[in-house]
Parts: structure tokens; C-alpha cells; sequence
């Protein structure tokens, strides 16, 4: 089983090396780096000298494990089965004994390689970058929430990618902006069942963060960190589950002939 | 082979090459390769696979057909990647619906083109080959060997973006072998190779079968496949229309519709006379440009047997010389037809 994974891995990685895909992986990682280099430095133009690291932590939160992660994994983690079915590729793997699954989790595996690479990059690029305002502390939960964003959206895309082959991506997106974007920060219970919800939390809790999450009882549940920690698990384990489930339940015949 | 009388259901051959279909009394027998019983596969209201039965015991079979006859969707109910609406499907006495476990003792080689341009042959036949379960410490010497069984172990560790159709063609073809399977199953593996890849090709399928392998072979060119095996597979519309070896096959077509080149000397003045008293589409004369007076009589006739027996009466009338006759071109679609017309039951 490992040796199947080592492959899949290796040749995913062999295929993605592309011009195109490294330009992309590079944007992602350099662009939390400019914006925040760039923010610092026009601080400093400024002669404000007395720079927030809680400020920074925030902006920090929502460029990386949100952002580039979240496009990371849009990217990576949302075409895995539909590239291959369009390519009329999925027949090739589909037809050896490994069988779907194994494909899947190592094609997701690959995803989230890929984004965790990029986030871990970019958070110890701004670790650099922000120097005493920003401590080893920051970082190293900065880097968690990094992992757990790529676990638990990737497996979301993953997820949206088994049962829609074809505009899985503009489904991903919708459900980016729609579920996680916006129902994550409604004042509200449902919110609870978003990823982003649970890493808002972790992160306040790690970091002891004020403003105005940490004060609104909807966005903010002082619930102890295991808590969050086992929701994200859960939610990873299900998405991924049902992944696995549809993928092989489903037909998907290439050229087939009427 | 071909039984009209028993409405528009036609049976496959008998013998020592197809077990005869006869309803659900017959149980797939486990040593059987491939065992279909009663199999229709429906998409939506489209049919892909209508009431195929047959047991086929280990041996090479060339699966024949038109495009969107339904070869396709049989091929990937083999695979087990579509589950049949009605029926089994069984290769080597397994289900293949959701069943990993037969898949290691297939390979298949699809119809579709393979594009990854930036990965190496070698790269991806061992990808598949890990994929194929083979033992760790064995996958690269399986994967050499595929290689040169293809003739690509030169080129192997090229990108294949960079390779001509017929070099991923063989690519298609090692991963299809690395594995080393009982049944190596083929969809139109001779599409975009030029005769010596074909040669090639060909010369690989027979010492497949002569190792005593099992091979299913799908085309919808008779001529390539018979190279390699005698025993067809005659699908059409999602049914299989007959079985048999290439005598069986051509006993249909013989006084049937068929079309018929006959070359000789003042041919011309034969169309009178033979429109008169055949049943005919088309008696087409066309005179060589140097000798008006020779040249070639194309007929597309409903009696293949009719017309020729007309061209033996009238050989010798009025100058009239035949050189030679030959049937041409399109002999699938006009064998299909004539299988059509003999299930319903009519004469074209």
C-alpha cells in the first residue's frame, strides 16, 4: 500500500512539474509574502514604529491558511477525478487493481503536499519578513493552521470533485464563498459546520487574540481547542469517506458507445 | 449459427469456441473466460448492451463491430467500470461489477489516446504497474520487460509528449501487459499505426495467444483482426448478431446483399441483362481511361449469389470478358446488414 502511494505521489508530482503549475505554486507562495513585506514596509515609511503582531497574526490568518491554501487545494485537490475523466485518462487507472480508492487518497495526498509546501513557505517567509513582530509562536500556530486547512478543504474539494466531474471548480468556488465565506462568519449556530469556523477558533485560542471575533459569541465559542480539533477530524474523516464511497459506487464510462 | 426462427434473437456459434446460448438453463461454467448471461446495459433510455449471453472458454476472440456498435460498453463491463442493467458478467467465473480483485488478472488497453505530455513511457508504466499490484522489487524489471515485449525500451524515457501516435500506442499497450494478465483486453489497438506498427502489434498478439493467454480483441476492421485470431464476435446495436470462425461468418454473407468489383472487357453491356433479372442498389460501370472498352463493374447487389451466377451465363455474350471478381470494401457494414435483414427475416 505504501509503495502504491510512494508511486501515485511520485508520478503526480512528475506530471504537475510543469511551467504553468510551478508559476502558479510560486504565486501562492510569494503573494501573502509581498502583500505582507509590503504592508510593513509602508508602516515603517510611516515612522510607525509600534507595529500590532496581533494585527499582523490576523492578516496572516486569513492570506495563508485561507487564501493561498484554499486556492491551493481549488486547484489541485478539485480536478483530481474530473482532469483525469475529461483527459479520458481515469479508464487507465480505474482498470488496475490498486482500484478508486487508492487513487483518490493518493491524488488528495498529492494536493495537499503541494498547498502545505506553499502555506509552510509562505508562513516562515512572513515569519522573516515581520522579524520581532511576529514570534516562533505565531508561526508555529500559523503552521498548524495551515495543516489543518489543507486537510480539512481538501478533502472538502475532494469531495465535490467525486460527484461533479464536469464545473466542479466553479462548485468549489460557490461553496468557498458561500458556505466558508460567508455562512462561516454569520452570527449564527449553522456556522459551526464550516472549517473556517473551527480554525477561527483554534487560532483565538492559541494566539489569545482580541477584537471583534473574539468578542461575538456566534463567531467565537470559548470551547476548549480538542473540541475544534475533534470537529475537524471529523468532518476530514466523513468528507473523505463519502469520497471514497461515491467514486465507487459511481460509473463513469468513457466513450461509451450508444 | 444463425438461427431467424427464433424471432430476432440470434444465438452464437456452437462448438469448441462458443458454448451455445440456450436461455437460463445454462450456469456459466467456471472455467469460462468470459460468461455474459442474458446482459443489457441501459443510459437512460440509450441502449448500450441488449440481451448479450454467450460463455467464452480461454482463447483469442476478435470483438467486431461499427463504431457505436456497443463494443465499448461491453469492454467496460468486463472492467467492471459499468454495472449491466439486467444479467452477469463474469471473467474467470467473478463478477466484475465493484470487484478489484479480477482486475489484476485483466489488462486493458483503451481506445483512448493517453496525454501526459511531460511524464516519460517508462514513468508511467510504472505507475500503472504499482497500481497493478505487482510486488515492489519486481516493478521495474516488469516494466523493462513490457517495454521491450513493445519495442519502446529505446524510447522509454522520453516524455511522451514528444512521441508519434503509434508510440503511445505500444505505451498503451506495455501497461496493458505489465502485469502479465490472463486476458489482455484490446479496443481498437491498431488505430493510427502504420503497417509496420501494425505488423508489430500483431506480431505481439500471436505470441500472446500461442503462450495459451486469453485475448479479446476490438475493431471494427475485419481484416486486421483476423490476422491474429479466426474467432469473431459480430456486435452490432448492442446485441451480438453472430459467432463464429471466418467460413461461418462468410456463409452469411454468401447470397446475401454484398458488393462485388468485377474487372474485364465490355462489362457494360452486362447491366441490361443482369439489372433485368437480379435485385440490385447499384450496377455501376467505369471504363479505364486508356481502354474504354475494359474497366471495372461495381454492383451492390441484394443476391450475391444471384449476380454471379448472371455474370457466369453472360461471360463470353457479345465480347463480354471477366478478368476478376472480388467482394470490397465495407464488408462489416454490409455483413451487419445482411445479419439484420436474415434476423428479421427479410431478403434485401
Amino acid at each position: 500500500m505504501i509503495e502504491t502511494f510512494r508511486s501515485i505521489l511520485q508520478f503526480e508530482i512528475a506530471r504537475t512539474l510543469t511551467p504553468a503549475r510551478i508559476t502558479l505554486w510560486l504565486l501562492l507562495t510569494l503573494f501573502p509574502m509581498l502583500l505582507v513585506g509590503g504592508v510593513r514596509a509602508l508602516l515603517l515609511i510611516r515612522g510607525r514604529m509600534d507595529l500590532d503582531p496581533e494585527t499582523f497574526a490576523n492578516m496572516i490568518f486569513y492570506l495563508i491558511p485561507h487564501v493561498t491554501c484554499q486556492l491551493g487545494l481549488l486547484l489541485w485537490a478539485t480536478p483530481a477525478v474530473g482532469a483525469e475523466v475529461e483527459g479520458q485518462t481515469w479508464l487507465y487507472l480505474a482498470t488496475k487493481p490498486a482500484g478508486k480508492s487508492m487513487i483518490l487518497i493518493g491524488k488528495y495526498i498529492t494536493a495537499v503536499l503541494w498547498t502545505l509546501s506553499s502555506g509552510w513557505i509562505a508562513v516562515w517567509g512572513c515569519a522573516l519578513i515581520l522579524n520581532q513582530f511576529f514570534s516562533g509562536r505565531i508561526a508555529a500556530v500559523m503552521s498548524l493552521m495551515v495543516l489543518f486547512s489543507c486537510l480539512g478543504f481538501g478533502s472538502i474539494y475532494l469531495l465535490i470533485g467525486s460527484i461533479l466531474h464536469r464545473r466542479a471548480m466553479v462548485v468549489a468556488m460557490l461553496y468557498t464563498l458561500m458556505i466558508e465565506g460567508v455562512l462561516g462568519f454569520l452570527p449564527a449556530t449553522i456556522n459551526r459546520f464550516t472549517v473556517s469556523y473551527r480554525l477561527r477558533n483554534l487560532m483565538i485560542d492559541w494566539m489569545e487574540v482580541s477584537g471583534p471575533f473574539a468578542e461575538n459569541e456566534y463567531l467565537y465559542q470559548p470551547e476548549a481547542a480538542p473540541v475544534h480539533l475533534a470537529a475537524i477530524a471529523t468532518h476530514w474523516v466523513v468528507t473523505l469517506v463519502l469520497a471514497v464511497v461515491i467514486l465507487n459506487r459511481r460509473e463513469i464510462p468513457i466513450n461509451a458507445e450508444a | 449459427m444463425i438461427a431467424p426462427e427464433s424471432g430476432d434473437r440470434i444465438a452464437p456459434a456452437s462448438g469448441d469456441m462458443i458454448s451455445p446460448a440456450s436461455g437460463d438453463m445454462i450456469s456459466p461454467a467456471s472455467g469460462d473466460m468470459i460468461s455474459l448471461q442474458h446482459v443489457t446495459k441501459l443510459y437512460g433510455t440509450v441502449i448500450g448492451a441488449n440481451d448479450l449471453h454467450l460463455n467464452l472458454p480461454r482463447g483469442a476472440y476478435a470483438l467486431l463491430g461499427p463504431n457505436g456498435s456497443g463494443k465499448t460498453t461491453l469492454i467496460n463491463m468486463l472492467t467492471g467500470q459499468v454495472k449491466p442493467t439486467m444479467g452477469s458478467v463474469r471473467v474467470f467465473g467473478e463478477k466484475t461489477w465493484r470487484n478489484r480483485r479480477i482486475l489484476s488478472r485483466i489488462g486493458l488497453c483503451p481506445a483512448v489516446d493517453v496525454l501526459y505530455p511531460n511524464v516519460t513511457a517508462r514513468q508511467w508504466v510504472r505507475h500503472l504497474a504499482a497500481l497493478s499490484l505487482l510486488p515492489p522489487d519486481q516493478v521495474d524489471d516488469a516494466v523493462d520487460a513490457a517495454l521491450k515485449q513493445v519495442r519502446l525500451n529505446e524510447a522509454a524515457d522520453r516524455l511522451m509528449g514528444t512521441y508519434s501516435l503509434g508510440m503511445r500506442q505500444r505505451a498503451k499497450l506495455a501497461q496493458a501487459i505489465v502485469h502479465q494478465p490472463d486476458l489482455l483486453i484490446l479496443d481498437e489497438p491498431f488505430n493510427g499505426l502504420d503497417p509496420i506498427g501494425r505488423g508489430d502489434v500483431i506480431d505481439l498478439l500471436r505470441q500472446w495467444v500461442d503462450q495459451g493467454r486469453g485475448l479479446l480483441l476490438a475493431s471494427h476492421v475485419l481484416h486486421e483482426v483476423e490476422a491474429v485470431t479466426d474467432a469473431f464476435l459480430l456486435i452490432f446495436g448492442g446485441r451480438l448478431m453472430a459467432a463464429g470462425d471466418r467460413e461461418e461468418i462468410e456463409s452469411i454473407v454468401v447470397g446475401g446483399p454484398q458488393r462485388i468489383e468485377v474487372r474485364g472487357k465490355h462489362l457494360d453491356r452486362l447491366i441490361g441483362p443482369l439489372a433485368a433479372t437480379i435485385q440490385w442498389r447499384e450496377l455501376r460501370w467505369q471504363p479505364d481511361s486508356d481502354d474504354t472498352t475494359v474497366g471495372t463493374l461495381t454492383a451492390f447487389v441484394s443476391q450475391s449469389d444471384a449476380f454471379l451466377h448472371g455474370l457466369v451465363r453472360h461471360n463470353g455474350d457479345q465480347g463480354v470478358r471477366v478478368d476478376s471478381v472480388r467482394g470490397v470494401g465495407g464488408q462489416l457494414e454490409t455483413l451487419f446488414d445482411s445479419l439484420m435483414r436474415t434476423q428479421r427475416g427479410q431478403r434485401a
